[in-house]
């Protein structure tokens, strides 16, 4: 028996006519390995090659898949450390997502997330923290005082009160919900 | 018969009834805002739940860490001249380096540890050195939680805290082979420091134990 080769298949309609490709309106700036909703269009990129050694201060967001050593304050910012980022600092800022690694202290005002390749030697202070399976953390975690505020719950400190607030916000990276 | 699959699938439940968890709430009530060490891999469970609690949490993957630290140690050994000193690469050796580059906290930091049961899977040299280092890092009054297998376990498991009764063991991949399995007398001798300890021996053959300082 012949079997008929795989290309003498009949074409489907939609391969005749493939679909439209969906126009990205803004174009999203991408680094390469990167994906899109992790580089900021507005804000900074220090790419792998990249070696930084001393203070950095601003307001935009941005992303580290590069090294730094020294500080980091972006007051109004967030900072992403991609997976080859390498940071030896002391991080402060609005929103922190690791998903390299950080030696120093980690401070995110709203928010800290750690992903499964993410790595934290230092202390983290925060008042919301997300942390997905796999990743690595060598830290004392603090919740700050303002988060248990923000969540509008009644002023008690007993256990059986605190149990109930809200869980922290999942992570949604890889597809996978933090455990 | 593969008879491991047979029994989880008749017991589907992810959640393990944890008396030693229980008691350890208990031990632990009323201090509040205390210091918490986990040498377990991060959960967002477990951190949840004690950080809801009032508690500052210190997270400390000891095994991960020790494997890593070897896995170094390994390549460096390999790297060194056929003559080079050695003698720093023995087990006692290489307990002692490691433990001079993690878990550098004060004595008396902490009010209570999850252990879980990494006492387990570690050389009996760093095994030794790590209760003891445990021991001056606990203050008086402090709670240790560990478990134990009272057999060999088949299988390497992580835990996390799903709520105040319920551990979940959560399969994963053993980065060392389980070392011994530890008579009672050898655990009362690692823990001779602490003021009183209770076991509780589930279906399951896992010894939970409590340790107070």
């Amino acid at each position: 028996m012949w079997r008929k080769p795989e290309d003498s298949k009949p074409v489907s309609p939609a391969a005749e006519n493939p679909p439209v490709p969906v126009r990205v309106d803004p174009p999203v700036r991408t680094v390469a390995g990167l994906t899109a909703e992790v580089v900021q269009p507005s804000g900074g990129v220090v790419t792998s090659t990249l070696l930084i050694k001393g203070e950095i201060q601003g307001k935009e967001d941005l992303y580290i898949d590069g090294e730094v050593q020294g500080t980091i304050r972006l007051s109004e910012g967030r900072v992403t450390v991609g997976p080859h980022g390498k940071i030896s600092a002391n991080v402060d800022a609005r929103e922190v997502i690791v998903r390299g690694k950080v030696k120093g202290s980690v401070h995110g005002r709203d928010r800290v997330e750690v992903g499964r390749t993410g790595e934290i030697r230092g202390d983290i202070l925060t008042s919301r923290l997300a942390i997905e399976e796999g990743a690595q953390m060598h830290s004392k975690v603090e919740i700050t005082r303002a988060a248990v505020s923000q969540n509008a719950r009644p002023a008690t400190t007993s256990p059986a009160a605190t149990a109930s607030l809200p869980q922290p916000v999942a992570l949604k990276a890889g597809g996978e919900a933090a455990n | 018969m593969n008879h491991s699959s047979a029994v989880s699938t008749a017991n589907p439940k992810p959640g393990r009834l944890s008396n030693g968890l229980k008691e350890f709430l208990f031990q632990l009530d009323g201090i509040g805002r205390g210091h918490l060490l986990d040498m377990g891999p991060a959960r967002q469970t477990t951190l949840n739940f004690f950080i809801e609690r009032g508690f500052k949490v210190y997270t400390d993957d000891l095994l991960t860490t020790w494997k890593i630290f070897l896995d170094a140690d390994e390549q460096r050994k390999r790297e060194l001249a056929p003559d080079a000193d050695r003698s720093e690469m023995t087990p006692a050796g290489r307990a002692e380096r490691f433990l001079d580059t993690t878990l550098q906290y004060p004595e008396g930091t902490f009010d209570a540890v999850l252990l879980w049961d990494i006492l387990d899977y570690l050389d009996t040299e760093l095994m030794t050195r790590l209760a003891a280092r445990l021991t001056s890092l606990v203050r008086e009054g402090g709670v240790v939680f560990a478990i134990f297998h009272a057999r060999k376990p088949e299988t390497f498991h992580r835990y996390r805290v799903m709520d105040a009764q319920n551990l979940e063991l959560i399969p994963a991949t053993s980065p060392f082979a389980p070392q011994r399995v530890f008579q009672n007398r050898e655990i009362s001798d690692l823990f001779r420091r602490y003021r009183s300890s209770k076991t509780f021996v589930g279906r399951d053959q896992l010894r939970e134990g409590l340790f107070v300082k």
